[in-house]
């Protein structure tokens, strides 16, 4: 999508106003609607979708393996496909990598252990079926609604089979399956990490900017937050790919601290309000929208 | 000469000197080739302003000239004496420098033909309508860019490079390589071409422009001045000979096998040789 | 000594062994916090290239050609654009790629594009560069970055490996693009740092083959230019951080920006030795 240089220009004043004046009249933290569904595709462990205003959408699937722990070098793999890009192009490839990055460093992998021999593996598919704005964010909270709706099945076979040559056994029955949420050890809250995108115009950090926002922006940061924290993987990238984004330019790194400041101040309520999503959607049995 | 380096401050936009004998000077910069004007923040009671500095863009040598056509008509504000200088920074593969110190402009490593420039052109092919052609070098500014690559089509071509071989693009933006600036149908071209240009039949001659002939203005092959009008298409310049001192400087008769042929006036030219008389659209010899 | 062994061709009975002192096993040098090793510069080396760049520092060997400004085909662009493609050699092992890598695909060996790290590591350099270039002096052009990762020091098994490799890969490419004449606003230079959470201490370069203790350090590399206000214009932050804070955060930055100095001026006095 190109802007014509009067457009831009238009849309880069008012973006660098102090407040910035966001073309969907938005406030510089606030994220754009969402709708989501939850726990819809049968032969998944986990599945959410998610629908944005502007169309965009994902689907996310998760699903588990019993695996030998000693043969396996991750226990989540992610995979990403993004309609109308290829499998092997950088945009994907990126997305993936980021992704994996994210849940590879800091998913709670305990939560995951069968035997002192035989893990579960998350096998979790991505699925952008449209996307006008960067969609790393849109992955990333459907991938967090997944997650927090997967049931894995309830093991009946002892957890010690360090001596004896056995295989896991499982409960037939899908009642007794468990919540990842249920399997955490500690009591603390479940929460997989998130990526959080935030745009740089001028002195102004903008939250989920949209495909117009991103044309004009100056950079790009890539946040992630976990268990009420900032943690890392942090980057920053060019959100308007293929776009010749004349905008773009380096970055005060003041305003990478100042992003931290704005993640803690904020992203407890979006977690918050995914959280409300899935309990609203227990609520309702429904069809999908 | 001192050596300037990328992102190297070499002066202010403005310089003020107060002398005793010429009184009080302002000395004006403007960036030049090599150059070009970056606003740098600086630390000023306790807040940062920013001041446009000339900064260097290429590794090379700084020269700074005086532009001697500067006028001093502006008596606002009490100034009476403005100079003007033009700062640019030449790279070590300059060879204008040596021969002609007062070229104007300078030559970079690379000079991407813009709007006015004059360019020597290889015509490669024609039809009726207009007449393709390559462009060789930029007119004191020298060749358009060096050698990036060898293929086997195009000026930069290498005979030992067998046709089709060689010359395959070397990556696919939109597939493999990282290029999110890209816009998604830019596409390179093969290894060893370089930049197109078209004149087109109406920009031949600036006279009965309606009866230009192309096949008896070019032929493929010659080397013809021109000036590009405009950057043109994705893939295209376009150039005009609609100047007496524009149009073919350097050809040869029977399509190519001939002798060399000289102007004999605007639109004929005789082989030295054989004494064939060609029609072509000759740039003035002596201007 | 065998006297009754035929079949070689001995010394005389009474020769003595040389006296070759004991070879003292070269410990690694010991660098201080804050210095960065030693590395290997050359610039053009590739004829074929309109500028190229060579760098070696241990065991991590970068070559960068530089191809453009090459014309287009399509439609009319305004600027040029701008690529980039990083490839290990096929027999380098990548940072990290167990992580990375498609299991669920198909095991052959045969490469058709680039890895999700090679696309990283590209993605990278992309973004620093991108304010860098002056695109808007070559209309209806590409400029094309190609780096090859002849060796690397891959021995850790996360992403700092990666990060340290960012870092020079960035510098390289910045002493190819200066090489190839194509118009810049600044050198772009990159600084990698690292901060051990426990001591609370700064590793500049940090060598990750050395026993490095990995589990409880953050790591930075952050790329700059220095001329220009040291404005970032590319950052990435790794490491098994649970808690950023700023402080921690400015710490990394206010290091990343000293090394990325420090490698500038080297740069400087380089480039200066080459026109000179």
């Amino acid at each position: 999508m190109i802007l014509s240089p009067a457009e831009r220009s238009y849309l880069y004043d008012s973006l660098i106003q102090k407040p910035p004046i966001r073309p969907d009249s938005r406030s510089g933290h606030q994220f754009r609607p969402l709708e989501a569904k939850t726990a819809f595709l049968p032969s998944s462990n986990g599945s959410a979708r998610i629908r944005l205003m502007d169309g965009s959408e994902c689907i996310v699937s998760v699903k588990a393996k019993v695996v030998l722990k000693s043969q396996e070098s991750s226990l989540i793999e992610c995979d990403i496909d993004v309609s109308g890009n290829r499998d092997d192009s950088n945009f994907v490839s990126i997305l993936k990598f980021n992704l994996t990055n994210l849940l590879c460093q800091n998913f709670p992998m305990d939560v995951l252990q069968l035997t002192s021999k035989y893990s579960y593996k998350l096998f979790i598919d991505c699925l952008v079926i449209s996307h006008t704005s960067y969609p790393l964010t849109l992955l990333s909270l459907a991938t967090y609604l997944a997650l927090k709706t997967t049931r894995l099945p309830l093991l009946v076979s002892d957890v010690d089979d360090s001596e004896v040559e056995e295989q896991p056994t499982f409960s037939d029955d899908w009642d007794k399956s468990k919540y990842l949420k249920e399997m955490v050890s500690s009591n603390s809250k479940f929460q997989p990490p998130i990526f959080i995108t935030l745009g740089v115009v001028g002195d102004n950090l903008l939250f989920d900017p949209s495909t117009e926002e991103e044309q004009v922006l100056e950079n790009g940061l890539i946040l992630s937050w976990y268990n009420n924290k900032v943690i890392t993987p942090i980057s920053n990238i060019n959100l308007a790919s293929n776009s010749n984004n004349s905008n773009f330019k380096g970055m005060d790194p003041i305003l990478i601290s100042k992003s931290l400041a704005l993640l803690k101040k904020y992203c407890g309520e979006i977690v918050d309000a995914l959280d409300g999503i899935i309990e609203h959607d227990d609520a309702t049995e429904g069809g999908i929208f | 000469m001192s050596v300037a380096i990328p992102g190297q401050y070499i002066s202010s936009i403005y310089k003020y000197t107060e002398d005793e004998n010429s009184g009080s000077q302002v000395e004006k910069y403007v960036s030049g080739r090599g150059t070009t004007v970056a606003n740098i923040k600086v630390p000023e009671n306790n807040k940062f302003s920013s001041i446009p500095v000339i900064v260097a863009t290429i590794l090379g040598k700084i020269v700074i000239r005086e532009l001697k056509s500067s006028t001093n008509s502006t008596t606002g504000g009490g100034v009476d004496n403005i100079k003007t200088f033009i700062v640019s920074v030449v790279p070590k593969s300059n060879s204008y420098l040596e021969s002609a110190e007062d070229i104007e402009g300078t030559n970079i490593s690379i000079n991407l033909p813009q709007e006015n420039d004059i360019v020597l052109v290889r015509i490669t092919k024609i039809n009726p309508r207009q007449a393709f052609a390559e462009i060789l070098s930029v007119e004191s500014h020298g060749n358009v860019i060096k050698d990036s690559g060898i293929g086997s089509n195009g000026e930069l071509a290498h005979q030992s490079i067998a046709a089709g071989g060689g010359s395959q693009n070397l990556s696919s933006h939109t597939t493999i390589a990282s290029s999110q600036s890209t816009a998604i149908n830019a596409q390179a071209i093969d290894l060893g071409e370089t930049f197109k240009g078209i004149i087109r039949s109406q920009d031949v001659r600036s006279t009965e422009r309606d009866k230009v002939k192309i096949i008896e203005c070019f032929k493929p092959g010659d080397i013809v001045r021109a000036v590009v009008i405009s950057l043109g298409d994705g893939s295209n310049y376009y150039l005009s000979t609609a100047k007496d001192d524009l149009g073919v400087v350097f050809a040869k008769s029977e399509g190519g096998s001939g002798g060399l042929m000289y102007a004999l006036d605007w639109q004929h030219m005789i082989c030295e040789s054989s004494g064939i008389i060609e029609k072509r659209k000759c740039a003035k010899p002596f201007v | 000594m065998n006297v009754t062994d035929r079949r070689r061709l001995l010394g005389p009975s009474n020769a003595k062994s040389a006296n070759i002192p004991e070879t003292r096993t070269s410990s690694p040098s010991k660098r201080s916090e804050d210095e960065i090793r030693k590395m290997f510069l050359k610039t053009g080396l590739v004829g074929n290239a309109n500028g190229s760049a060579y760098l070696e520092v241990d065991d991590t060997i970068i070559e960068v050609s530089v191809f453009g400004p090459r014309p287009i085909k399509g439609s009319f662009i305004d600027r040029a654009s701008f690529s980039v493609e990083c490839k290990f050699l096929p027999h380098i092992p990548q940072p990290n790629e167990e992580t990375f890598k498609n299991q669920s695909g198909s095991a052959s060996n045969v490469r058709t594009g680039l890895t999700t790290v090679e696309q990283k590591l590209s993605s990278y350099i992309e973004t620093a560069f991108l304010h860098s270039i002056i695109l808007e002096k070559y209309p209806k052009s590409t400029i094309d970055v190609f780096v090859t990762i002849i060796s690397a020091d891959t021995t850790s098994s996360s992403n700092k490996s990666l990060l340290n490799l960012c870092n020079w890969v960035s510098n390289c490419t910045s002493l190819a693009l200066v090489d190839s004449g194509i118009e810049v606003k600044d050198m772009v230079t990159s600084g990698q740092v690292s901060l051990n959470k426990s001591t609370n201490k700064i590793l500049m370069d940090p060598d990750y083959s050395n026993n490095y203790s990995e589990d409880d350090s953050v790591d930075c590399v952050c790329s700059y230019m220095n001329m220009l206000n040291d404005v970032v214009v590319g950052f990435w932050i790794d490491g098994n951080q649970d808690d950023l804070d700023e402080q921690t955060m400015q710490k990394l930055f206010e290091n990343c920006n000293g090394m990325s100095k420090k490698i500038r001026s080297n740069f400087n006095s380089y480039l200066r030795g080459t026109i000179e």
